[in-house]
């Protein structure tokens, strides 16, 4: 897991990312600054609890995706199976391509839990 | 034939003389030449004057002369020409800041820096880009970089009274009035009663006085950290003391504070053109559906859910430092929503299923621009801000 967020980490305007469970519990993060290595986990933690529980839950709907736009940066999270995967970047990036990468990792994310999840079982 | 013989003599010596002169002439005519104020023409002379008779005194005094002239003028033009670049950097820097580059507007503040670390008004220009930063976003690093660049160019330039404005206006916003006191003294120092802000800023001078007597000045940094925890300044100053916003740079739509009947007729008119299928009105007290709502949920409880996802949006880019939040996006097995934020409240769009993100994306960036007719036609600006926020 590490190794798909440092690879997305490489992406242009991509300052950070962190992987957390639906209940928020941190589970893995790359982020430059150790300090913000823990306000990324615990902010996405608050994110997670406040859609899925606040929006999934009312309307038995599943959340995909949310993407929130600041002055200064954009926060991304992406559902990947039983994981969500959280992105920091920069506020200037061009979102179209940049999602593109987003989407892969998650995709590669999600198939690294399946497998592991898998192995569990065996 | 005499006459003859005296003339030629004559016309041969000032030959001889044009093409021999002695040390004596080649002198009198660089001086000449300065009196004239024709200093290259009178180093030219001197320098073949040098050449033919090496060492000669006269001539030395007078080359001597000529240099210490030559080195003056020089330096008053050097002079100029670093004063206008000095002027350059500090153009350029606020032209940047004009458009609301404030990237380039901080690089090329320490370009200038570099080559002229006395300058007091590209200190202030750091500091007055910081201090609207902070005004914006309440991030303690934004305000501890205001107060060090504005202190700086009051440091280098004690009658630099816009500065001085800036820094009493953040230590007042801030609550550190002893630091505040200072630069009101040193303001009011220089005003005659009557003029301008006078009685204002005595008045803020009176509450510093009256602050310091009951309690003691915490340290800058515990007030910044104080106001951003609070997410609002410890006083209101209005407009006093803040930088001017951008005059060009792209509208902060997230900074407007629109009439809230403006925006949900807004709302009406564009929701009947555009792919929404409905939308969500969230104010301080209100919160109001117009149109469809394209979800399994209850109108009535819709609300609160929306207003607790907006708050921990707007929590989350705070406490990650990324500055107020301007707009987000949820997207759903069964639909998403497209938040839209102003500084006194939020629009939440509804989509149904099937609609990408880059779709509710360009629907919010035509609410936008729907907004800004409304604005506009409406002839409302008198209800539309677009200063930082503040609390209070």
């Amino acid at each position: 897991m590490k190794e798909i967020l440092s690879q997305l980490n490489r992406c242009v305007g991509i300052s950070g990312s962190a992987v957390i469970t639906h209940d928020g519990i941190p589970v893995v993060s790359v982020i430059p600054d150790q300090t913000n290595e823990d306000k990324v986990a615990a902010i996405g933690a608050s994110l997670i609890r406040s859609t899925v529980t606040g929006l999934g839950q009312l309307a038995d709907q599943e959340v995909q995706s949310v993407w929130l736009e600041a002055s200064r940066g954009r926060i991304l999270l992406v559902n990947a199976g039983n994981i969500f995967l959280v992105v920091v970047t920069d506020p200037t990036i061009n979102l179209d391509t940049t999602m593109l990468d987003i989407k892969s990792a998650a995709n590669r994310l999600r198939r690294a839990v399946s497998l592991e999840w898998a192995d569990s079982q065996k | 034939m005499g006459q003859l013989k005296e003339g030629l003599s004559l016309w041969s010596s000032r030959v001889r003389a044009r093409m021999q002169p002695s040390g004596g002439n080649i002198g009198r005519l660089a001086r000449r030449y300065i009196e004239g104020g024709r200093l290259d023409e009178s180093a030219k002379v001197l320098d073949e004057g040098m050449t033919r008779y090496p060492g000669l005194s006269e001539l030395a005094d007078v080359a001597h002369f000529v240099a210490q002239l030559q080195l003056r003028r020089q330096e008053v033009q050097t002079k100029e020409v670093l004063e206008s670049a000095r002027q350059a950097y500090y153009q350029l820097a606020q032209a940047h800041v004009s458009v609301g580059d404030l990237k380039s507007a901080t690089e090329t503040i320490w370009g200038g820096l570099q080559r002229f670390p006395d300058c007091a008004p590209l200190y202030r220009c750091l500091g007055e880009l910081h201090l609207r930063l902070f005004l914006e976003d309440y991030l303690v690093h934004d305000g501890l970089s205001a107060a060090e660049n504005l202190e700086r160019a009051v440091g280098l330039d004690e009658t630099d009274t816009q500065a001085r404005t800036g820094l009493a206006g953040l230590y007042m916003r801030v609550g550190c009035h002893n630091r505040a006191a200072v630069h009101l003294k040193s303001l009011l120092g220089r005003m005659s009663s009557g003029e301008g802000d006078y009685a204002f800023i005595e008045n803020l001078l009176v509450q510093c006085t009256h602050q310091d007597e009951t309690s003691k000045d915490s340290s800058l940094n515990d007030c910044l950290t104080a106001v951003y925890e609070a997410r609002e300044f410890a006083q209101d100053l209005g407009d006093w003391g803040q930088p001017e916003s951008p005059r060009l740079g792209h509208c902060d739509v997230s900074l407007m504070e629109v009439s809230p009947d403006l925006v949900r007729k807004t709302i009406v008119d564009f929701l009947s053109a555009s792919k929404a299928d409905g939308a969500v009105m969230l104010t301080q007290t209100e919160e109001c559906i117009i149109g469809e709502v394209p979800f399994a949920h209850t109108p009535e409880t819709l609300g609160g859910v929306l207003r607790r996802l907006t708050e921990t949006a707007v929590d989350s880019c705070h406490r990650m430092e990324l500055g107020h939040s301007r707009r987000g996006m949820v997207q759903l097995s069964g639909g998403s929503l497209g938040i839209f934020r102003l500084r006194n409240g939020e629009v939440v769009f509804l989509f149904g299923p099937g609609h990408a993100a880059k779709s509710v994306s360009q629907t919010m960036d035509h609410f936008t621009d729907c907004l800004a007719m409304a604005i506009g036609e409406s002839g409302e600006r008198d209800s539309v801000t677009t200063e930082p926020l503040r609390g209070n």
